[in-house]
Parts: C-alpha cells; structure tokens; sequence
C-alpha cells in the first residue's frame, strides 16, 4: 500500500481537475464525479483510451509508462490521477512538442 | 469418412476418437470434446422438449465462453437457426434484431441478467419468447417472469440426442449487420458455405490437432466462425480472449506469449493497436505459426511493423463481406513490404468462390481499371432474413453464369477493386456510405438515424474520415442542436449510446449553428468531411514517440 503525503495528495486533485477537463473537453465525455466507474459506465474503450493517453501526456508533458497501465488504474478519474501521481508512471522531461 | 454437412459434426466425430482433448479454454475454465458435445446434446433435447422445432430461431445472450459454444451447438442440434446477440448493442438495438427475428426461445447466461430484465421491461423481449437461462442460479433471483428452463433442467437431460434432420443448405445462423436505414439486416449463413470455407482453411494454412488458436472476435460477428469451426475441424484447443484484456495491448501480448498460440486472427485493428503501443519484441511469440487477419485493410506501416519482429510467422490477409461468409479471398503475404505506401492486395479467391470487377453495366473491366467487386460461388448467403428488397438488390443473377453456383447468382459487395495482370485483386475503397471502424462494419446511415432519433438535433451528417490511428476510420458528428434544448456532445452522446454500440459513437463533433449547404441547397456532406479532415488528428502515444514527436 503506497502512502500519500499531503504534498502528493494535493497534486492528486489538481490532476483530477485536469484529467475531468480532458474528458470534457477533448473528449466529450461528461463524467458526473470523479469516483465514477468509466469501465461500467461504457465510457472507456480503445479508441478513448488512446486519446486520453495522448492528451495526458502532452498536458503533463511527460512519458506515461504504458507497460504499468492496469485496468484497475483506469477505472475512475481519481485513479488514473492516482496512477499518474506514482512514482515512474509518468516521468522523464518531456520531449518538446 | 462421410463428409462433413452439418456444423456440430466436427465435435461430435472428435468427441467419439478423443473424448479428453481440450476443446475451449476461458480464463480458468477448459472443456474438453467430450464436454462440449454431452452439453450441447443436454441443451438441445431440452429446446426440443421445450417445443423448438426445424426452422426455429433461438437468440443467444452469452458471452464468448465455453458456456456459449455449448449452447451454439446445442442450438444447431435442435434443427434450430441461431441468431447470436451482441451484449455490446443496447436494448433498442437487440429490439429490432429481435422483432426481425422473431425467435421461439432466448438462451442467457453469463452476467446479461440485467440486459435481460431491460429488454422485458422494455417490450424488446415479447412474453411469447421463453428464455432459457444457462448461467449460474442466483443471478436471475426475482427476474419476471422466470425463465422457461435454467442450467438445472440442462443438466437432467440425456447425454445423447436424436440426429438432425436440418440439410446442409439449410441457414444455422443469422448475424445482424448494421443497416443504412437504422434496422439491423440479418445475413443468413448456410451450414454448406461455413463447410467449404472451414474444410478449405484448414487445409490451406495446415491447422493440426492440439493447436492452439486465439479466440478473439466476439461470437455475433462472422469472423468467429473461423475461430470456432476451424478449430473443431481440426480437433486443436480454441483459446477465448478474454474481453477485459482488449484495452491493454501489453496484457493481450501477454496472453498470446503465455497461452503459446500457435494461429492469431482478428480485425486488423487489435495488430495495429498493439502496433501503436510498440510492446511487441523482435522474435516475440515464439509459439505462433501463422497470423490472419480479415474484415478491414492492414495498414502497411503495422504490418511491416508485426513482420519485421516476427520473422517466423505467415502472415495472411483474408477478405469477405458476411454475405459471403467469413471469407472469398486470401493473400498470404510472401515477404515483408519494402514501402509503407505499397498497398497489400485482398489476392486471389478462394477454391469454389469467384471474384469479378464489374463496371456499372455489369461488365468485366480490364486489368488495372477500377470497378465493383462481385463476389460468386460456395460462400454465398441465401440473402437477408425476411427482406427480399433487399436480398434482390445485393444478390443478382450471375452475368457470367458459367463461373458460378449452381442458380447462378452474383453478391454486389459495394467494394471499388481492381484485378492487376496476375489476377491479383486490390481494394480502392467503398460505393456507398458503409465504414469499417477497428473491424467493425457501420452504415453511417444507421448512425444518422440513430442521431435524429434522439430529438436533440435540427439536423446531423455523420462522415467518417480516414485516419493514420489503429481504427482506421474516425466517425464524426456535426450537428445542429434543436433550438431551445441546446444540448452539446456529451449530451448527444449519452442518448446515442441507449441506440447505438459504443463502436458506432462518433469520436469527433461539431456542434454549430448550421451546417454547409451547397448550391442545390442540401447538405454539403463534403464539406462537412473536410471541415473534420482539417482538423487534424491524433496519434497513438508510442507511434508519436517514433516520429520524433
């Protein structure tokens, strides 16, 4: 079980912010919470979780590690902030676009 | 050995030799030969008992598993026509497959309990068709009314069953299809055609007993045909994907790396989305023998991609509308391509079926010239369930009757091909307004109406514009919002998905206050298709990083 520290946690919700936004906005998906299950929603599939992936990744301006990607991970816009906020899931400089 | 007519005939000859073979594999779960064939025999003396008779429909609610193969044969061994739900497709959309239908019995089970209760509550389901429940007990606790039969009356059924009098060239499925005008059109396959087609592919690639053959389209599409009936033709173990791992293109390697699958065959799409993500290593997969895949066009660069890492497969490119069933043509591709640009061609047709490029009068046209792909012989439907319009507009008389079926007639596919000087076949693109999106067949029409159906637009195009990501097209909405309701995408979106699948969903929209019209004052759909194709688009993460992006 990993700890959150106040400093990580508060990190969290900015990225639950931002993460809302996409679906929003980019994706067109109006997610109504942030525990909201995405997978029995229907809202997640190949073609929305690349371009989720994509959109993370220029707004973060970093590398997603795509091998430590669960579904369990992805559930919910917490834990995708969750997932994000880890140590190695989303590092390295990013490259300039 | 009498020849194979009728589809559970693989099982039930394998299934008197090699009683203990595996035959399917789920996750945790394998049952062997001898199983498949006692419960589909269970299953079908209990539709029989139950008052199913020759010519019957029985719909199916039961996702890929050994469960739902079992219930598949046990269908066919009822003299029964099977007519497989997606689970996938709303209420609304099963209501119309099912009215079309009109089947005696639904067989559920496996978690579509609540689908179930939906489509009764709804009037889908008419109280006339009993269902069959084949799942676990407690999940159908308090559904109304309570099933006709459930696993328990299965399971008290004798485990051998009197022959069946269905012939070969009697239909044994019907797959629903998407239709322009917002009903589903039902494709009726022959036993006989799902024969050849089987007899000759597994002959064709080499299929040997024990073989292990991934199982990845889901079972209401055609292409699982070949999952299925090749592997029980040739007595090897069909290994299920399991659905969960689809999204996860380091999970599905993994599941192919694990279970040692010796044949991969899916919509191009699933390769190009592994492709995308780059998990696959150079001499990956040591197990496989040959990777197929059928139902839309491989992108070259993914498919120099899977053929540079794995040198020791064969890969080949089949093609096929469902009318023709699973598939008329082949390709297998000799060597890697040198340029990403070169096109892969659909090859050459199938022992006993015929291709022909025909102009509008219904004439050859030379080599290199483009035309329509007509498509003759053994895989032919009889034509669409009870929609004899339809079934003649698709299904003509042979021009060239020397070549064909015995009755001679030609199905029109609404593919622009061309044949080069070696009789090579090539794909240019559609007639009409059909799409294939990640492998899936979409009649933007049925998307259309499906938009307006929701009140919530003055009017809507849906265009698809080609993209360089895995799906292969991007469906799009521009729309005008009814005035005073003022819904947005989100909005549209979430009263699409009570009609639609989520593979029909448009992934792009516009909304706006009014849509191009040209001189003639209609719709200006070109425009509206270049207003998305300038919009640009986004690429899978891993393929961006190659680019240097």
């Amino acid at each position: 079980m990993e700890s959150i520290t106040s400093a990580s946690a508060h990190e969290a919700a900015d990225l639950e912010t931002m993460i809302q936004r996409i679906f929003d906005e980019q994706l067109g998906l109006g997610v109504p919470e942030a525990e909201t299950d995405l997978v029995a929603a229907g809202a997640l599939d190949s073609l929305v979780l690349v371009r989720l992936l994509v959109a993370l990744e220029e707004q973060l301006g970093t590398r997603i590690a795509l091998d430590r990607l669960e579904m369990s991970d992805f559930r919910s816009i917490s834990r995708i902030a969750r997932f994000l906020s880890r140590d190695g899931n989303a590092s390295g400089n990013g490259t300039g676009r | 050995m009498t020849a194979v007519r009728l589809l559970p005939e693989w099982v039930t000859r394998r299934a008197e030799t090699r009683p203990d073979d595996v035959a399917v594999v789920l996750r945790d779960e394998t049952v062997t030969y001898g199983g498949l064939e006692e419960r589909s025999n269970r299953i079908a003396g209990l539709l029989r008992e139950a008052g199913c008779r020759y010519g019957d429909r029985v719909a199916m609610l039961v996702p890929k598993s050994p469960a739902a193969l079992a219930a598949m044969l046990g269908v066919y061994k009822a003299d029964a026509i099977l007519v497989p739900l997606d689970d996938a497709s709303p209420a609304a959309r099963l209501e119309r497959i099912l009215r079309s239908s009109e089947p005696r019995f639904l067989l559920a089970g496996g978690g579509t309990a609540e689908r179930l209760g939906e489509l009764r509550r709804t009037g889908a389901l008419p109280a006339e068709a009993p269902v069959g429940w084949i799942g676990a007990d407690d999940e159908i606790a308090g559904l109304e009314p309570a099933p006709e039969f459930t696993a328990a009356d299965v399971d008290r059924q004798p485990a051998t069953v009197p022959p069946m009098r269905a012939s070969t060239d009697d239909p044994a499925h019907v797959f629903f299809t998407s239709g322009s005008t917002g009903d589903p059109k039902g494709v009726a396959v022959r036993h006989s055609s799902v024969v050849h087609f089987v007899e000759w592919g597994v002959r064709h690639f080499g299929i040997a007993p024990g073989e292990r053959l991934s199982g990845h389209s889901p079972l209401p599409f055609d292409l699982s045909t070949f999952d299925v009936f090749g592997a029980f033709a040739a007595g090897a173990e069909l290994h299920l994907v399991p659905p969960e791992l689809n999204l996860l293109p380091h999970r599905l390697l993994g599941f192919m790396r694990e279970t040692e699958l010796t044949q991969w065959l899916s919509v191009p799409s699933v390769l190009a989305y592994i492709a995308g993500f780059d998990v696959l290593e150079k001499g990956d997969l040591p197990a496989l023998r040959r990777l197929l895949w059928c139902g839309e066009a491989f992108p070259t660069p993914a498919l120099i991609y899977w053929m540079e890492r794995l040198p020791h497969v064969a890969f080949t490119n089949l093609y096929g509308p469902t009318e023709t069933t699973v598939a008329s043509s082949y390709y297998d591709v000799p060597e890697c391509p040198h340029d990403e640009r070169q096109a892969v061609p659909i090859g050459r047709p199938c022992p006993g079926e015929g291709l022909s490029v025909l102009d509008r009068d219904l004439r050859p046209v030379a080599p290199g010239e483009a035309g329509e792909l007509f498509i003759r012989g053994a895989g032919l439907s009889p034509g669409y369930w009870r929609d004899p319009r339809r079934t003649a507009a698709a299904f003509l008389p042979d021009p060239e009757p020397a070549s064909g079926e015995p009755g001679g007639r030609v199905y029109r596919t609404g593919d622009l091909a061309w044949v080069d000087d070696d009789g090579l076949f090539y794909l240019l693109g559609r007639a009409d307004s059909q799409i294939k999106s990640r492998g899936y067949r979409i009649e933007l029409g049925e998307v259309e109406t499906a938009v307006a159906a929701t009140g919530l637009t003055q009017e809507a195009v849906v265009t698809a514009i080609p993209t360089e990501g895995f799906e292969g097209w991007s469906l799009c909405c521009a729309f005008v919002p009814t005035a005073g309701r003022g819904a947005g995408p989100a909005e549209l979106r979430r009263e699409l998905a009570r009609r639609l699948p989520a593979y029909m969903m448009p992934a792009r929209w516009l909304a706006s206050d009014h849509l191009p019209r040209n001189a003639n004052g209609k719709l200006d759909r070109k425009r509206v298709k270049e207003t998305f194709l300038d919009q640009g688009e986004t690429a899978a993460p891993a393929a961006r990083r190659a680019a240097g992006g």
